[in-house]
């Protein structure tokens, strides 16, 4: 095994540790009230953030993991977690289900959200699955047409649309320890799937024939694939809204320090995502007064550091 | 115990790409399998693989129909090569280690690795391992392959085009790899495009066109002029030298 590569994985497994401490202890000892010494409002303050913390940890690994996957399956390093319409379908069936006046509610909005992101992936499955090409036209196709829908809904609804636009924007002011156990529930299935099938996708870097000619079964494979991440992707958008950009550039940044290797990449990118993700959740609650998307900061920040990755010659195909 | 291929007719968007195939591989043996671009072989290889499914007709490894049987049980009995040159950013031991899939759940063992450093010395290289994938040469990387489907531990294999895109010396490893193969007992059928090698190598060739067999046999009897102008639509001159047949284009 090589030295080099096996300390790069020490290092940077401590590297993370450290930043996922870092991260949780900051993001509760702070906030937009500052920081708190002793006060009657302490636990109220500490039990919020703590729920916050912890959904923006789990929802980063959620979406960085099915980030790891989706660029994996498709063998595109542009492949992200929405590829295959997840997102559009929740901002769609949340859009409607508001002007329908049936979501009062951000957990009947987060069951909405869920299902039709849901019902969408079986859609463009239906649709595309056949081989991952038409399966990837179809997603852009059927994300096109919903997109198309969600801004007529808006447009048409008003005011009354400004809650779904703050939650297509993403974030996870509406965090609730339901929402919390739920997203907690999903993440740690979906990842251990993936994780346990994650030789496999390996596999799939090779192309689909090469997967084939080691036993896989290719069309059963990225059924299963597709169906994990979509679990992992709905779960994680109907609680905290659209969050762009995370799951391409957690699993791109592990790639470039580690390798291909899924074996390695999907811990380590969840890691990564747990100890990222609630800093930049933090940076939503105070870096503007009142509170920005987070979905704003992560393609702020991300977009011009992918920018930089790419100019560096960072390798991002299979 | 054979590989069969009965009577197997394929189509594909209404078009008839493979008419009443009937072959047999048997173990220990080098069967090159010729014909001109678009001839079917390609299409052969992967209807016996069970890739694709006839529209008549059947293949069974050792009697058993591929067609009925799960792609991990096919991957234990028949090695394959896609023509299609992959590249992928893993170590040279992973790529190999693959060849492990079908008989594993979901990661591999210290016993898959060491099989996988196994097959790697067979082709020659061992001290490849920790190599990235992606940057070995051409020739480096089709041996990388036949170490991957040599580690799958099958009885026969099935290598579409294996030289194809080869520098010379490259082209002539291979084939020594694949005819050390056979002797060691498995049975391999190799599409080629290269006419010469192959006759220098092959125990049989069969020569298809257009879907068909037009002609197997022994490399004397099915490398004669006439045939293979019928299959490849040029006048060639076959010379024996070395003992080996050598089949040149005649150029007018």
């Amino acid at each position: 095994m090589n030295h080099i590569l096996i300390e790069r994985r020490e290092r940077t497994v401590i590297f993370l540790a450290f930043l996922l401490l870092f991260s949780f202890l900051l993001s509760l000892s702070y906030g937009s009230s500052g920081f708190i010494s002793s006060s009657a409002l302490y636990s109220k303050i500490l039990d919020y953030r703590l729920k916050r913390t912890i959904l923006s940890a789990v929802v980063g690994a959620s979406l960085a993991s099915a980030g790891c996957a989706m660029q994996s399956l498709f063998r595109n390093p542009l492949a992200d977690p929405y590829i295959i319409g997840v997102s559009s379908g929740a901002s769609a069936g949340a859009s409607l289900a508001i002007v329908l006046g049936l979501a009062n509610s951000s957990i009947s909005l987060m069951v909405f959200a869920f299902f039709s992101s849901l019902l969408t992936v079986y859609v463009v499955y239906k649709i595309g699955g056949s081989t991952t090409s038409s399966l990837l036209l179809a997603g852009i196709a059927v994300a096109t047409f919903l997109t198309g829908v969600t801004s007529f809904l808006i447009y048409i609804a008003g005011e009354s649309m400004r809650i779904v636009i703050f939650w297509i924007m993403g974030g996870f002011w509406t965090a609730n320890w339901l929402k919390v156990k739920l997203t907690l529930i999903s993440a740690a299935i979906g990842i251990a799937l993936l994780y346990i099938f994650s030789w496999r996708l390996n596999a799939l870097l090779l192309g689909e024939e090469h997967a084939e000619s080691v036993g896989i079964d290719v069309g059963r494979f990225r059924a299963i694939i597709i169906a994990i991440s979509s679990l992992l992707t709905a779960s994680a958008v109907s609680v905290s809204g659209v969050i762009g950009f995370v799951g391409l550039i957690i699993p791109h940044t592990m790639r470039m320090i580690l390798g291909f290797d899924n074996r390695i990449l999907i811990p380590f990118s969840v890691l990564f995502a747990m100890g990222f993700m609630p800093l930049v959740d933090l940076a939503a609650r105070v870096v503007f007064p009142g509170e920005l998307p987070v979905g704003v900061i992560t393609s702020m920040l991300g977009a011009p550091f992918f920018i930089y990755l790419l100019r560096r010659g960072a390798r991002f195909d299979g | 115990m054979t590989v069969d291929v009965d009577r197997v007719s394929v189509r594909i968007g209404g078009r008839e790409i493979l008419k009443e195939i009937t072959l047999s591989l048997g173990k220990g043996e080098l069967i090159s399998l010729l014909g001109p671009n678009g001839s079917g072989k390609s299409t052969l290889m992967k209807t016996i693989y069970g890739i694709v499914k006839p529209a008549s007709g059947g293949v069974y490894v050792d009697g058993e129909n591929v067609h009925v049987i799960e792609r991990a049980e096919i991957a234990k009995r028949l090695g394959y090569l896609p023509q299609e040159s992959p590249t992928a950013n893993l170590r040279v031991v992973d790529v190999v280690v693959f060849g492990r899939i079908p008989y594993s759940r979901f990661s591999p063992s210290r016993e898959d690795y060491s099989k996988a450093i196994n097959a790697l010395s067979l082709v020659g290289m061992e001290d490849y391992s920790d190599r990235n994938f992606a940057e070995l040469s051409g020739g480096e990387k089709q041996k990388t392959l036949l170490a991957r489907v040599f580690c799958q531990e099958t009885d026969y294999l099935l290598l579409d085009e294996p030289t194809s895109h080869l520098d010379l010396k490259s082209q002539v490893e291979i084939m020594k790899i694949a005819k050390r193969l056979a002797s060691r007992g498995k049975g391999v059928l190799m599409a080629m495009h290269d006419i010469n090698l192959a006759g220098m190598f092959s125990d049989k060739v069969i020569l298809i066109k257009d879907g068909e067999v037009v002609e197997e046999g022994s490399v004397s009897k099915v490398l004669k002029p006439d045939t293979i102008e019928e299959v490849y639509g040029i006048r060639v001159e076959v010379v024996k030298f070395n003992g080996n047949f050598v089949v040149i284009p005649v150029v007018e």
